[in-house]
């Protein structure tokens, strides 16, 4: 690598690496995480406190089976067998609800202020309950109304030529695997795209690049800072790489270890590296089109602008892969755009998780990726010689145009 | 020796640059002057590569500059930029490595530096603490830390006070002493003709006076007349032969004369009493010549 280019890409990547925000940065992606954990325990951990209290109006039989169960029901059954009653201490909201049984029907009355009932899990309840009442009725065995309950048992499985594998573990991997990669690519090319973004802006309007022009040249500023901060990506992916297998080598005994590991072993060591190459290039090409719009700016100010179509760019793939999520992809405009450079990053995996792609298909994606970041390294390099120097009054829309646009277009337009 | 060559360079329809040309040899200092707009900044960054010439040519020893070439020229931009959350050493030592300067050599140097441009402060200091002052001085280490053999320098004295100005003065002489080839703007003319040996004025991108300080001024004639003699007055000097205008200056009086011949006859009349404290014939002041030659060509 050209010295210069090296010296670039090294004050990049430690002046980031120094700051705070960094490292603030690496512990971003688990808050969503964690803020949800600790919510959804509060959550459930206030409202498993109090189970609601219900007044049964059912036939005596009924009714016991119902008490001796209200623990697991989450009900507390009070002793009130009169119907008016009942529902007028509801009114009064004395209890939380009204459980009212004639003739195989059922009526659930409840008021605003109640305490939740799980009604599923008092509708299987009271089915499995009316079940055993016919069996009885109908003077079935227990051998013979298991028999007959029992469901059909259909077994799928994706039959591939160097594996197969348990279709519900791999539909599940399928679409958790889809949504992940659309959001985690996204975060990623939004996170990154914005620090090159602001490094090269920050140089323009603090009037330093004329300085740092004449100490080196576009071509390593531009490289340099590109590889700086693809550096920095990198060392946030090997940190979570670390981080990742320690805790997998060190929890693979543990119960919820080996609850997941039937979904994981979907996802071959191949996988995770065509994923982990397919992004990094993606990611480095968004980095260069960051580059070209901060290369416009006047400004710090104007960033947040500059940025915009960037975002916008990003937002594609990441609608396309959330939206495609529940349907898997299994579809030609998804399956196109999993090729094009700047899309394939979030959709291509998720085809080869699902066997919609091959491994030729998914090498020819990351073909044409590498592809799509040279030519752009090359026509942004142009762009950003040419404006990296310039301080226009235009708003970064025109002055784009005015940069890509040949010089007898303009002429004739003017 | 560096050799600018009928340089044009243009913006759509404006002519920023036209038929530029001069040279710059070893231990020669070029001013270019100009009102803001006249071309000097695009000439510099012509010279840097960061724009390209239209037609024309920049030769160093008679060869095309090469990016190897272009990284030994010192330069200080019009546009004072630093990196304010870094400290003085941090970005030195950075835009010395970038130069090709090793890291301990950077760090010797910068301590002199610091020192002979009486920089307030220590390496360590973050930019954003120092004055406007230091900052700019810093800014000029940067440019010369890597003992460069052509510096460019835009507008080396702006904003700076008369103490600061004269360091950067001294500063520029030493280089020259030591065979360096410099190029700045400027301004301000008084400091433009005491370390310039060569000039280049430039109007909307043309040139209009090029050669030596000195040989330009006296291209204009000595009509310039100071005198200071106790028994005559303004209309005493009003009524000589020759005089176009008098105005008062300190204890004296400065003539305008329509032609320096006339200095003779004055000299006879102004002294026939005896002594008088002083009497300077000069060349107008690169300011007056600037002032004229703004005038005469719009």
């Amino acid at each position: 690598m050209n010295k210069q280019i090296q010296l670039v890409a090294k004050h990049t990547y430690l002046s980031r690496i120094k700051k705070k925000s960094f490292w603030w940065l690496l512990l971003a992606p688990f808050a969503p995480v964690l803020v949800g954990a600790v919510v959804g325990f509060a959550v459930s951990f206030f409202s498993s406190d109090k189970s609601a209290e219900i007044a049964v109006i059912a036939p005596t039989q009924m009714r016991q089976a119902i008490k001796s169960d209200q623990k697991e029901l989450k009900l507390k059954v009070n002793n009130e067998d009169n119907e008016e009653k009942a529902k007028k201490a509801l009114e009064k909201e004395d209890i939380d609800a009204v459980l009212i049984i004639k003739d195989d029907q059922g009526t659930l009355l409840t008021q605003p202020k109640s305490e939740d009932v799980d009604t599923s899990k008092l509708k299987t309840f009271l089915s499995t309950l009316s079940l055993s009442e016919k069996a009885a009725k109908y003077q079935l065995s227990k051998e013979q109304l298991v028999d007959l309950t029992a469901p059909f048992k259909l077994t799928a499985k994706v039959q591939d030529k160097n594996q197969s594998k348990n279709s519900e573990a791999a539909d599940t991997v399928k679409q958790m695997l889809t949504m992940a990669i659309g959001i985690l690519v996204f975060v990623i090319v939004s996170i990154y795209a914005s620090i090159i973004g602001n490094e090269i802006a920050n140089e323009k309007s603090s009037r330093i690049m004329e300085t740092l022009l004449a100490a080196s040249s576009a071509k390593a500023q531009y490289y340099g800072k590109i590889i700086g901060v693809a550096g920095l990506l990198l060392t946030q992916i090997g940190i979570y790489a670390v981080a990742g297998t320690t805790a997998v080598v060190f929890s693979m005994n543990a119960s919820w270890a080996k609850g997941i590991a039937p979904y994981l072993s979907a996802l071959t060591p191949g996988f995770w590296f065509f994923t982990l190459c397919l992004i990094v290039i993606a990611t480095a090409s968004y980095l260069v089109i960051a580059a070209i719009a901060a290369s416009l700016v006047n400004d710090q100010s104007q960033i947040s602008q500059a940025m915009t179509p960037v975002s916008m760019l990003a937002l594609i793939p990441y609608v396309v892969a959330i939206s495609s999520s529940a349907s898997s992809g299994n579809n030609t405009f998804v399956k196109v755009l999993s090729y094009i450079p700047l899309m394939g990053q979030s959709i291509m995996p998720s085809q080869v998780a699902n066997h919609y792609a091959n491994w030729w298909q998914a090498s020819l994606s990351l073909l044409l990726a590498v592809v799509g970041l040279v030519f752009l390294l090359h026509f942004g390099l142009r762009l950003y010689k040419k404006n990296v120097l310039s301080y226009s009054e235009e708003n970064i829309t025109k002055q784009l145009l005015a940069s890509i646009l040949p010089k007898k277009w303009k002429q004739k337009k003017s | 020796m560096i050799n600018v060559s009928h340089l044009n360079k243009s913006f759509g329809d404006h002519q920023a640059v036209a038929d530029l040309s001069f040279t710059i040899k070893p231990g020669e200092v070029l001013g270019l002057i100009g009102q803001n707009g006249a071309g000097k900044t695009t000439t510099f960054r012509m010279i840097l590569d960061f724009i390209e010439a239209d037609s024309g040519s920049i030769t160093w020893d008679g060869q095309p500059i090469s990016d190897e070439e272009r990284r030994q020229i010192g330069f200080l931009p019009e546009e004072r930029g630093l990196y304010q959350k870094e400290s003085i050493e941090e970005q030195v030592l950075y835009l010395a490595a970038l130069h090709g300067m090793d890291k301990q050599a950077a760090k010797e140097a910068l301590t002199d530096w610091m020192n002979k441009l009486q920089v307030v402060g220590k390496v360590d200091d973050l930019v954003q603490t120092l004055s406007k002052g230091n900052a700019q001085k810093v800014q000029m280490i940067l440019a010369l830390i890597f003992k460069p053999r052509f510096i460019i320098l835009d507008e080396p004295f702006s904003g700076l006070d008369p103490v600061n100005a004269g360091i950067f003065m001294d500063t520029i002489k030493e280089l020259k002493k030591q065979g360096a080839m410099i190029i700045f703007s400027s301004h301000n003319m008084d400091n433009v003709t005491e370390i310039s040996d060569h000039l280049v004025m430039l109007k909307q991108g043309r040139t209009v006076l090029q050669g030596n300080v000195q040989a330009i001024r006296e291209s204009f004639g000595r009509t310039r007349l100071y005198v200071e003699a106790p028994d005559l007055t303004e209309a005493d000097y009003s009524a000589m032969n020759g005089v176009e205008r008098v105005q008062k200056q300190g204890v004296g009086y400065l003539l305008y004369l329509k032609d320096e011949a006339a200095g003779h006859t004055i000299f006879d009349q102004v002294t026939k009493n005896g002594y008088i404290p002083a009497f300077s014939q000069q060349p107008p002041t690169l300011a007056e010549i600037f002032k004229t030659e703004v005038m005469t060509h719009e």
